[in-house]
């Protein structure tokens, strides 16, 4: 064998202290050292050489200091995904303000030719059932949207007031449905704020204009929808879906007393051990999760009569808890809960949060011992 | 299959501060630089992870630096005032600083692709990690370390004789 020149010297060298070195390589290089004086002296300097550079790169290298915990990342990641989406959705509703303008516009110019008979515009009608067309296209993404109808909120009496009285009333029911929620604690309204300021400083005044769309998408809704029951339901529905609901998914969680923790003693969901793939099919909808953490478990069980899954992550050392139930269960969970309940669950709630979010009609409530903001951040990164 | 970026995270965190910190020369920003990594990484499947993760940070260096430079130009013309305000450090904060900043110039000699090797290589990186992160041979990887650990080793042994010499 001939000479073993520097670079694979360096390489045998490195393949010993990181122990990755082909045996055969080894083998011939170590042959070839034992015959060849020359190249042991090389040897040598190349060892000589390696020593000396990795101490000056250690001159250079950071003080060794503490892993920061991984959940800054997961909540950098999550801040940065709610702004995004925050304005993506005003450019959807923006989008959708659009649409509804270039319609008026166009049923108007119908409208025009066909008008006269007796005085009554049938485009009206007709623009109406348009318009009711487009507008779940303006609410599709629940949880965004609704953030958004509830930043708008201040502009909503103006918007009302011009509708008709049945409407009204439905519209000012779900309100109400929605009052509770707001109303036990000043926290939530802080956050809401904190949303408010993110899409304020995200958006450009043309947008800042378009929002108004989110209360007139929700008070139309309500107008498209004629039965109270089902104005309470989506009153909840938004309720859940903006995130008012974290104290109200506390008192959810805790007053059903949902298990987990030490916290709650009683477990009213008997939970049957499962995998992802069952679980789903037992949900008959796919299972969310948060990116990026590992699955510790995953089981099924039943609320309500209904399916439930529950999926555990975890995050360093802090378990999280996915609850995931159709979305039509919600209904149910509000009107289950009585005031002493929810007070009880929020007296219980000192140091595990909970937070809901509505995904591809799925509930999900996400338990977990982390300020109710960081589970809030993880909430917003299931896709 | 899904990647655990939580467990890779725990495991190669502090090898990319290491492999950054070299590359920004700032403690704080390289932290922050390596988890800024670990935000991208969130969403992505790549099939080897820690590859994936360096290729980013070195691109993130890289980006930095060229901002680095801008702000640089702009300092110049604040520099002295910088100066003078300059709080005293203790002796030995200011021992480290300077060779650390010794180490940094000799550094600075090699070329880039026998740089990122050699930090690649120092961030504990395999040869295979680092030929299909820097598009070189497997093989050509010890000839390379090779060089670079010699330059190193050399522009620093300038630097110092420099040194001497000045007093």
């Amino acid at each position: 064998m001939s000479h073993v020149d520097e670079g694979r010297l360096h390489a045998y060298l490195d393949g010993l202290e990181r122990n990755d070195l082909a045996d055969s390589e080894r083998r011939d290089i170590e042959r070839h050292l034992t015959e060849c004086a020359d190249c042991r002296t090389r040897l040598a300097e190349a060892r000589l050489l390696r020593e000396r550079a990795s101490s000056l790169l250690d001159v250079a290298a950071p003080a060794s200091t503490p892993l920061p915990p991984f959940a800054d990342v997961l909540a950098r990641a999550g801040g940065r995904e709610r702004r995004r989406r925050i304005v993506r959705m005003n450019r959807l509703t923006a989008l959708g303000w659009a649409a509804t303008v270039v319609l008026a516009v166009g049923v108007g110019w119908i409208a025009r030719g066909t008008m006269g008979f007796d005085g009554t515009p049938p485009g009206r009608q007709r623009a109406e059932q348009l318009a009711d067309e487009a507008v779940p296209s303006t609410s599709a993404e629940t949880p965004d949207v609704s953030v958004a109808a509830n930043v708008a909120e201040p502009e909503q009496p103006s918007i009302i007031t011009a509708e008709p009285e049945e409407a009204r009333e439905d519209a000012i029911q779900a309100r109400r449905q929605r009052a509770p929620a707001a109303a036990p604690a000043a926290e939530p309204q802080v956050q809401e704020r904190d949303i408010a300021q993110a899409a304020a400083e995200e958006m450009v005044p043309s947008e800042a204009a378009a929002k108004g769309i989110g209360a007139a998408g929700r008070a139309a809704e309500a107008e498209a929808d004629p039965s109270d029951s089902a104005a309470r339901e989506q009153g909840a529905r938004d309720a859940f879906a903006q995130g008012v609901v974290a104290h109200e998914a506390v008192a959810i969680s805790e007053g059903l007393a949902v298990r987990t923790d030490a916290d709650v003693t009683v477990p009213p969901i008997e939970w049957v051990s499962s995998d992802s793939a069952a679980a789903a099919v037992h949900l008959a909808r796919p299972i969310h999760r948060i990116p990026g953490l590992p699955i510790e478990s995953v089981e099924t069980g039943s609320l309500f009569g209904q399916p439930a899954a529950r999926l555990v992550q975890r995050s360093d050392s802090v378990t999280i808890e996915l609850i995931q139930v159709p979305e039509t269960v919600l209904a149910n969970l509000v009107r289950d809960l009585g005031a002493d309940e929810r007070r009880q669950g929020r007296a219980a709630s000192t140091t595990l949060s909970a937070t809901v979010v509505v995904r591809n009609g799925t509930t999900v409530i996400l338990r977990a011992a982390l300020p109710p903001d960081s589970l809030r951040l993880l909430a917003s990164r299931i896709p | 299959m899904s990647v655990d970026w939580s467990a890779v995270y725990r495991e190669t965190f502090s090898d990319l501060v290491r492999f950054l910190h070299r590359k920004v020369w700032d403690a704080d920003r390289a932290q922050d630089l390596a988890q800024e990594v670990f935000v991208r990484a969130l969403d992505q499947e790549p099939e080897n992870p820690r590859a994936w993760l360096f290729t980013v940070a070195a691109n993130l260096a890289r980006d930095e630096a060229r901002s680095a430079i801008r702000r640089r130009r702009h300092l110049q013309l604040i520099k002295t005032e910088i100066e003078v305000t300059r709080p005293a450090e203790p002796d030995a904060l200011l021992e480290r600083a300077e060779r650390e900043h010794e180490v940094r110039k000799a550094l600075e000699a090699l070329s880039e692709r026998d740089r990122e090797v050699l930090l690649l290589w120092d961030a504990g990186q395999s040869y295979e990690e680092i030929a299909a992160q820097t598009g070189l041979a497997v093989k050509a990887i010890g000839t390379t370390l090779a060089r670079a650990r010699r330059r190193l080793v050399e522009a620093h042994e300038a630097l110092e004789d420099r040194h001497v010499a000045r007093g």
